[in-house]
């Protein structure tokens, strides 16, 4: 298939000449270093994520690609000792401007993390609705109607339907995932993050994940976190491979799975380190 | 140590319970406060994690996910220093102005009165073993032991139980 | 749910981010001010006592046996030495007991058996002292007849050891796995491994609670009352009442006089100067570095102790 130059490809080597174009690309991490300490563990790099795509990061592990997610919603404000420099961009506004509290940002991105973490003195009804309620969303019939959609995108719906009420904690593995999933979708995010959201699932779970987010693709730009290749290969429209904190490759996923310029993506891709 | 804060009072006048119960007041504060602080550290990361991205404020993040995490850890916080307000003696004998007779059983607030503890501290020593005094003194003392293992025996449930869900959390 | 839906319902969320941050604030502002409320009587009370204390010590407060009463003549001589003598016994007593307890909490604590012992110290561990100083009166002093040192040590050593012994099984348990597997492997026994190689690396723990339970009983009152009794000799023998520094304050208190009360104060300040020189002494001897922290929070254990 011939297709034109991707975009992408072109700006991770020219960053600096190229303009924004910033109806494009939903998300821009740019020139961002994070360190811990003295040791920085994602060095310089610079992505561009497209509106309504699947973009997915893969390495081995250490290779800093959690740490990057995490500073996509400043997740790592809480972490001592953990500075981030360079530019995050949410529709062409930096999220690391000192002006604006990270709580502007972080309702229009949603994340989902390695483990289910469900608020486990809640019922089902009240993890999803938590973030409306911050939001001051009281209005009942709206809430059942956002709990029911937002389920219903996470594929629990029809699970939990009868027992709203139940303690999340009493769900499954694969459930709460799915739970907590919905309640990153409830506060109606743009961007959804995860954080190997399968890693923690039987199959039969994971394959239900990976529906919801080929379901949830056709309206939100999603970045995942995985360790697994063929997952990958699976869900996203575009693959970045790291490596010790540097981004080694970042182009669209078949391409990179099929042809990677790189050495070290394709001693990877094929299996041989990680 | 603690003997010092008797002195707070400064003058013999305000010898009451009120006065006993601000220094009580402020003597169990570091037992609350740095139980309280154990079991809210307790709470998992993931959750404070979760709430934040949630777009909570810091004061939501404690509303949403440490403190149902950790209430029946800060119950128990409060009940251990209940425990420990309780058998506290020598403070509260040298600040309650200890009454005895009818007046013991105070009007208000700002009168003097005494505690089980303080009537035994106060007495123990003139009480002749001969007659029924020291026994009547040892039956308080009774009373307070039971008093002190029922509240100890809930606070440590409670405390432990909160510190048992950490390790075994939620996530599987 | 399509896009207009979900732009319809963003438009439902209140803007009220500001309004919230707001709160957050006041709720942090609060926050703060309770910490300052809390420290304000606690380091008033350190400095009252320096304050009014200092003037109360001289050589012959002291060294020098108790004046008669209102004179504000005299020393703090006997309750000193009862002091000392009193901790030193009780630790004998104590620390020993103690820290053979921890040791079989953390090293074959995982049995029914252990799980409920650990219980029982940590409830034995909150227990009014004054039930403690009521049962040693019982046990010693009913049954030799008379007030003794003894007794006093005795119930002193009782509010020591469960405190010694949850702090060595809390540092035995923090000596990482792979040091007893090393020692394991190496063909040694399981008590060669425990003392030589567990209770080695943790002996800074250890240490610590020991200088922790010294500092709480070195404020006891309420036991020595009906154990000690007080007196104002010096120390003639075991079988005597003597006195002690929390005694004296507490006898000093009560007085009506002026003089009677800066002696008060003067002896509080040598109780707190004695506990803070037993830590340091204690520490420097024992352990190779001087660890700040752990000496921060046991002041304020100290001044935050009870009784």
């Amino acid at each position: 298939m011939a297709t034109k130059p991707n975009a992408i490809e072109t700006q991770i080597s020219s960053s600096q000449n190229i303009p924004i174009v910033v109806d494009k690309f939903k998300m821009i991490a740019e020139n961002v270093t994070i360190s811990y300490g003295d040791k920085p563990a994602v060095k310089d790099i610079t992505m561009k994520f497209k509106e309504k795509s699947v973009t997915a990061l893969i390495g081995p592990s250490g290779c800093g690609k959690t740490t990057f997610l995490r500073c996509l919603n400043r997740m790592h404000d809480m972490t001592k000792n953990a500075e981030v420099e360079g530019k995050v961009m949410i529709d062409g506004i930096d999220l690391y401007s000192k002006e604006i509290d990270p709580i502007y940002h972080r309702r229009k991105v949603g994340m989902v993390f390695q483990k289910p973490n469900p608020f486990p003195t809640m019922s089902i009804f009240d993890n999803v609705t938590a973030g409306l309620r911050l939001n001051g969303v009281r209005d009942k019939k709206i809430l059942n109607e956002i709990v029911e959609d937002t389920l219903k995108m996470a594929y629990l719906w029809n699970e939990v339907k009868d027992d709203l009420k139940k303690p999340a904690v009493e769900l499954s593995g694969g459930q709460q995932q799915r739970l907590c999933i919905a309640r990153a979708l409830a506060i109606q995010p743009e961007v959804l993050l995860m954080d190997e959201p399968a890693s923690a699932l039987d199959p039969i779970a994971t394959q239900k994940i990976e529906e919801t987010i080929a379901e949830l693709k056709k309206e939100f730009t999603i970045i995942i976190v995985t360790h697994n290749m063929q997952q990958a290969v699976r869900v996203s429209d575009y693959t970045g491979f790291m490596y010790l904190g540097d981004l080694v490759e970042f182009r669209e996923t078949k391409k990179l799975f099929t042809d990677p310029k790189n050495d070290l993506t394709a001693k990877y891709v094929q299996g041989q380190f990680g | 140590m603690v003997i010092v804060f008797g002195f707070f009072s400064g003058t013999p006048f305000g010898l009451d319970i009120f006065t006993a119960s601000i220094i009580l007041a402020i003597m169990i504060i570091p037992t609350v406060s740095s139980v309280a602080r154990e079991v809210m550290k307790a709470v998992p990361q993931q959750q404070k994690e979760a709430a934040y991205m949630l777009g909570a404020t810091k004061w939501e993040m404690f509303k949403l996910a440490i403190f149902p995490y950790s209430k029946t850890g800060l119950i128990g916080a409060s009940i251990l220093g209940l425990g420990r307000a309780v058998g506290e003696t020598m403070a509260v004998t040298m600040l309650i102005g200890n009454a005895t007779g009818a007046s013991a059983i105070p009007s208000s607030l700002f009168k003097p009165s005494q505690t089980m503890s303080s009537i035994i501290a106060n007495e123990f020593v003139e009480a002749s073993p001969a007659g029924l005094h020291l026994p009547a003194l040892i039956g308080v003392g009774l009373i307070l032991l039971a008093i002190a293992i029922c509240i100890n025996v809930v606070a440590h449930l409670l405390v432990t139980r909160m510190l048992k869900v950490k390790e075994g959390a939620i996530n599987n | 749910m399509n896009v207009n839906k979900r732009q319809e319902y963003r438009t439902l969320f209140k803007q009220n981010v500001k309004r919230r941050l707001f709160v957050d604030k006041i709720v942090r502002l609060t926050v703060i001010s309770c910490v300052i409320i809390v420290i304000i009587p606690l380091g008033s009370i350190l400095v009252e006592v320096f304050k009014n204390g200092i003037t109360a010590i001289s050589i012959e407060f002291l060294t020098e046996v108790p004046g008669s009463i209102g004179s504000g003549e005299g020393g703090i001589g006997p309750a000193i030495q009862g002091t000392l003598i009193v901790i030193g016994m009780a630790s004998m007593i104590g620390v020993p007991i103690g820290v053979l307890s921890g040791i079989f909490l953390s090293e074959f604590g995982d049995n029914k058996l252990a799980k409920s012992i650990r219980f029982f110290n940590d409830v034995f561990m909150e227990f009014p002292s004054i039930l403690l100083g009521i049962f040693a009166f019982l046990v010693i002093v009913l049954v030799l007849g008379h007030f003794s040192v003894w007794a006093g040590a005795f119930a002193l050593a009782l509010i020591m050891f469960p405190i010694v012994a949850r702090t060595t099984e809390e540092s035995l348990k923090m000596v990482p796995v792979t040091y007893r597997e090393a020692g394991m492997a190496l063909g040694l026994r399981h008590w060669v491994v425990t003392v030589r190689i567990v209770i080695a690396a943790a002996k800074n723990g250890i240490v610590t609670g020991i200088l922790l339970s010294v500092a709480r009983i070195g404020g006891e009152t309420a036991p020595l009352i009906m154990t000690i009794l007080g007196s104002s000799l010096f120390f003639s023998n075991f079988d005597t009442p003597m006195d002690a520094l929390p005694l004296r304050i507490w006898r000093l208190s009560l007085l009506p006089y002026d003089s009677a009360q800066m002696q008060g104060w003067g002896a509080a300040l040598v109780l707190i100067l004695i506990i803070i020189g037993i830590n340091i002494g204690v520490r420097t001897l024992v352990l190779n570095k001087y660890d700040t922290y752990r000496f921060g929070r046991m002041i304020k254990e100290k001044i935050g102790g009870r009784k």
